[in-house]
């Protein structure tokens, strides 16, 4: 059975440092067993073969992961791209700022939540417009 | 001991509790003067107000319990035996309580800390492994036009993709500087310590103070950016950026349109205006600090007296429950 999100994961998306080694693998292979999975992780982040088992059952029960069985063994098919992953992150990062829950650990060059009309969007054009005139007259 | 931890514990939080809403009540009329500050001043100053009550309060207790600046500071007077002495709650139950709260004041600050700590961990893990190190950023290969500084001691830059194309290299430059001001100020642990050390606090006064901080902390990155490249430049590059995420709805949910929304306005409207914002000298800093020093050793003898008397009042009544 699956174990419930920790609450403490700030993104719906949140992958742990061998399930992103997992997937490295994956997207560099068209289709891997168990096996092979394990020998392609980088050694930094080795673990044993019944550890990238469930890792890999993880990332199927996540949706990440396609699996056919062949033989005895599952053969393993990423069913997300690296960029469509990393999409889905940075939308979950664009939510949480929304939701101020992002403010303290990190900081955007503008506030993504913030609504403007076009009114005040023109308003604003029209005064660095104006500015820049004004510097462009000054002799 | 648990007479001393209890009295220190209790006394600690009291007079947190206690500056922290008296330095709300008077933000209001504080106000104008911060955001009249050059933003750099303005931010570093607000976060020294902000954090005051928990520091002052910390610093006075301990104060408080040493028996040398004691008998310095607090003006001679007598109990039972006339020996330098240290306001001491002399019930068990009492002491117990103040232990107790503190304790689990900080547990929840420590706590919070932590999530706060492991959230970022998971956030820098993943978009480390994703993004592509470019030098000064990292890039993420995503469409969605985002750009934002992770992490609390060595923050990082991260911009996707999408805003790396809509931009002009001089916008991108700009844009890096803002960022690059952050790292450098570390802004991110800087607001950290402003949310944990006004715990204590909450309501709309105490989110004003929270936001005008953000406020001014934008300010002094955008101002920091206008010294390489200008003040006009840099506005337009903040309207372009806020025109490139109006124009992408699909990532923009409908929930979160009220807030902060005159953000990028102010910034804007600051970075254009003719006259300079107020900046303080290093001696007029210099004489704020003394000024702070002095009224806090005043506050020592007020601080002994007052506690004894809760102490005795509370002593009171404890036993008259009994």
């Amino acid at each position: 059975m699956i174990k419930k999100r920790s609450s403490s994961n700030i993104l719906p998306n949140t992958l742990g440092e061998l399930e992103l080694g997992v997937m490295e693998a994956l997207w560099q292979a068209p289709s891997l067993d168990a096996k092979e999975v394990c020998e392609r992780i980088p050694r930094f982040r080795k673990s044993s073969l019944s550890t990238v088992q469930s890792t890999l059952e993880r990332l199927y029960r996540k949706g990440l992961v396609e699996r056919n069985k062949q033989g005895h063994a599952y053969q393993y098919i990423a069913s997300v791209s690296r960029a469509n992953l990393l999409g889905r992150m940075m939308g979950d990062v664009i939510h949480l700022l929304h939701d101020g829950r992002l403010e303290t650990i990190l900081s955007s060059f503008v506030n993504v939540a913030a609504d403007m009309d076009e009114r005040s969007l023109a308003e604003l054009e029209a005064l660095i417009a104006r500015k820049k005139q004004a510097r462009e007259d000054e002799p | 001991m648990i007479y001393t931890l209890g009295s220190f514990s209790a006394i600690f939080l009291g007079f947190w509790l206690v500056l922290g809403i008296v330095f709300l009540a008077l933000y209001p009329l504080l106000r104008s003067a911060f955001l009249a500050l050059h933003p750099r001043l303005g931010s570093a100053l607000l976060l020294a107000y902000w954090t005051g009550p928990f520091l002052l309060s910390l610093i006075s207790t301990g104060f408080l319990f040493m028996p040398r600046v004691e008998s310095v500071l607090v003006d001679a007077h007598c109990h039972e035996a006339c020996s330098s002495h240290v306001p001491l709650i002399h019930s068990l139950g009492l002491a117990s309580i103040g232990l107790a709260a503190c304790t689990a004041v900080l547990l929840y600050l420590a706590l919070r800390c932590a999530r706060m700590l492991r959230q970022s961990w998971q956030l820098r893990t993943q978009f480390g492994f994703l993004a592509q190190n470019e030098g000064a950023y990292h890039l993420l290969r995503a469409a969605s036009p985002l750009v934002f500084t992770l992490g609390w001691w060595r923050p990082r830059i991260y911009v996707s993709e999408g805003l790396a194309d809509a931009c002009s290299q001089n916008d991108l430059a700009i844009i890096l500087r803002h960022e690059q001001a952050h790292q450098e100020r570390r802004d991110n642990l800087r607001l950290l310590t402003a949310r944990l050390c006004s715990a204590v606090l909450g309501g709309r006064l105490a989110g004003l103070v929270l936001s005008d901080l953000q406020l001014l902390t934008e300010q002094a990155c955008d101002f920091r950016a206008a010294e390489t490249h200008g003040h006009v430049a840099v506005a337009e590059t903040l309207l372009k950026i806020k025109r490139l995420l109006t124009l992408a709805p699909a990532e923009v949910p409908a929930m979160a349109m009220a807030f902060a929304e005159r953000d990028v306005e102010l910034r804007i409207r600051a970075l254009l205006r003719t006259q300079p914002r107020i900046s303080l000298h290093s001696w007029q800093i210099a004489v704020l600090l003394a000024a702070l020093l002095l009224s806090m050793s005043l506050l020592i003898s007020p601080l002994h007296h007052g506690s004894e008397w809760l102490i005795t009042a509370l002593s009171g009544f404890h036993m008259h429950l009994n």
